[in-house]
């Protein structure tokens, strides 16, 4: 009997499943963004040797992990697609936005994972506690929405250029500086109990989609 | 399937492409069409711009100047219908590895919005000769069975318009045949053929040939 995990009618659902499928097959972005973030956590923890590390601190050294680990992983969307020849086949198959899109939903659902397992190491090396759950959780699904969006669209143009993986990392880095600096504050407010500034919070929505928008738009000409 | 009982007429058209690289001119004001039931073979030698020019056809590679265009029954594609109504075959474009056989069949004939019938998908596999490799993942298959899935998914998406670069690359004796019985077939269901090619043989199945050759121009007969 067929085993087959392919079936549907919306081409974003065909290629998510495809990338479900094949990176469960594989497992190579899972490994590398997992042991990043597993070596970063314990290392920094032995370095500190157990000392108190303030809000503040946590919040930055939970994105800066977060960071690299999406750097470390989500570059690969579009250059192993590139590499292995299957990219111009999509797009002879199907329209470049239906690809974009399975690609930012598939990373963002990768990163949350590895938010979420980030946050679980956090609170089992140092003493993490959050005080506002609500809006932990909030900065987080935001914060890495707006990392995946911006990976896959910068994988994107960085598929296309010689020296792929330093460009990608180089040319993320200013363009997550806002959303960075907003969650890293917002994370620390939900750490400390200070109530959130909405204004912030706002900010990161229309991150979010303002660069949703701009990916679905520019990726016909990419 | 829709496509075998309603025949899409579709035609192909490129008039006076020119590509052009910072450092190479590559081909200037190429002209020519195809229509259903015809086949048209671009032939040259290496480094002349066929492939190029199959690639600006599937819309993989943009001009320096000029136009390509489809007709589906007679009216202008719309840049979607235009991706729909294309299919092709080309050593540069490769299916899923992490996927298995089947798996990329239902894979690419369901983007191409076709229901995914299993029972069609395995007879498919079938005339290939991969049947039993099926359920393996195709980082196992050899480069011609790779070659002969490529045929499998595009005989299963059906376009109206093919384009084939290298077509009978990797193949065996049997391969060949089979692609040949392929090709006639999809003639006689009115597909409209462009085939890339060195080998003159393979030519000889188009009922026009456009010679690209190295300074630039082109022959047509």
């Amino acid at each position: 009997m067929h085993r087959l995990f392919l079936h549907s009618s919306s081409p974003v659902l065909l290629l998510l499943a495809k990338e479900f499928v094949s990176e469960y097959r594989n497992r190579y972005a899972c490994s590398v963004i997992l042991a990043f973030s597993v070596i970063t956590v314990t290392s920094i923890s032995i370095s500190l040797a157990n000392s108190a590390l303030s809000e503040e601190t946590e919040s930055v050294l939970l994105w800066i992990i977060i960071f690299f680990s999406a750097m470390a992983g989500l570059g690969r969307v579009y250059s192993t697609e590139k590499d292995n020849n299957t990219l111009s086949t999509l797009r002879i198959y199907c329209c470049p936005q239906a690809i974009v899109f399975s690609k930012i939903v598939f990373n963002t659902v990768l990163l949350l994972g590895i938010a979420c397992l980030t946050v679980l190491l956090f609170a089992a090396f140092f003493t993490l506690r959050v005080k506002d759950w609500v809006l932990f959780t909030v900065t987080i699904w935001l914060g890495v929405s707006g990392m995946a969006v911006v990976s896959t669209l910068m994988a994107s143009l960085a598929a296309e250029a010689r020296g792929t993986h330093a460009l990608f990392t180089v040319i993320n880095f200013p363009l997550l500086m806002p959303l960075l600096l907003t969650v890293t504050d917002l994370t620390t407010r939900s750490l400390q109990g200070v109530p959130a500034d909405f204004d912030q919070v706002c900010l990161l929505i229309g991150f979010d989609l303002m660069i949703a928008a701009v990916t679905i738009l520019v990726v016909e000409w990419l | 399937m829709d496509s075998i009982t309603t025949p899409i007429m579709a035609q192909i058209k490129f008039n006076n492409i020119c590509m052009s690289f910072p450092d190479k001119l590559l081909f200037t004001n190429v002209n020519g069409s195809v229509s259903s039931g015809e086949c048209l073979a671009l032939t040259g030698p290496n480094g002349s711009g066929k492939s190029t020019m199959i690639k600006i056809l599937a819309r993989l590679l943009r001009q320096s100047s000029g136009e390509v265009s489809i007709t589906l029954n007679a009216k202008n594609a719309s840049d979607t219908a235009y991706r729909s109504a294309i299919g092709m075959i080309a050593p540069y474009l490769e299916y899923y590895n992490m996927l298995t056989g089947l798996e990329n069949i239902a894979l690419f004939s369901q983007l191409r919005g076709k229901a995914y019938c299993g029972r069609q998908a395995l007879n498919l596999l079938d005339k290939v000769d991969l049947r039993s490799n099926a359920d393996r993942l195709t980082q196992t298959y050899s480069t011609g069975m790779k070659q002969r899935l490529k045929w499998a998914v595009l005989a299963m998406a059906d376009p109206p318009i093919w384009l084939l670069d290298e077509p009978f690359a990797y193949l065996d004796d049997y391969g060949r045949t089979l692609v040949l019985e392929m090709l006639t077939d999809a003639q006689n269901r009115q597909r409209a053929i462009v085939i890339a090619t060195n080998d003159a043989k393979e030519a000889k199945l188009a009922q026009t040939v456009l010679t690209l050759v190295k300074s630039g121009t082109f022959i047509a007969r």
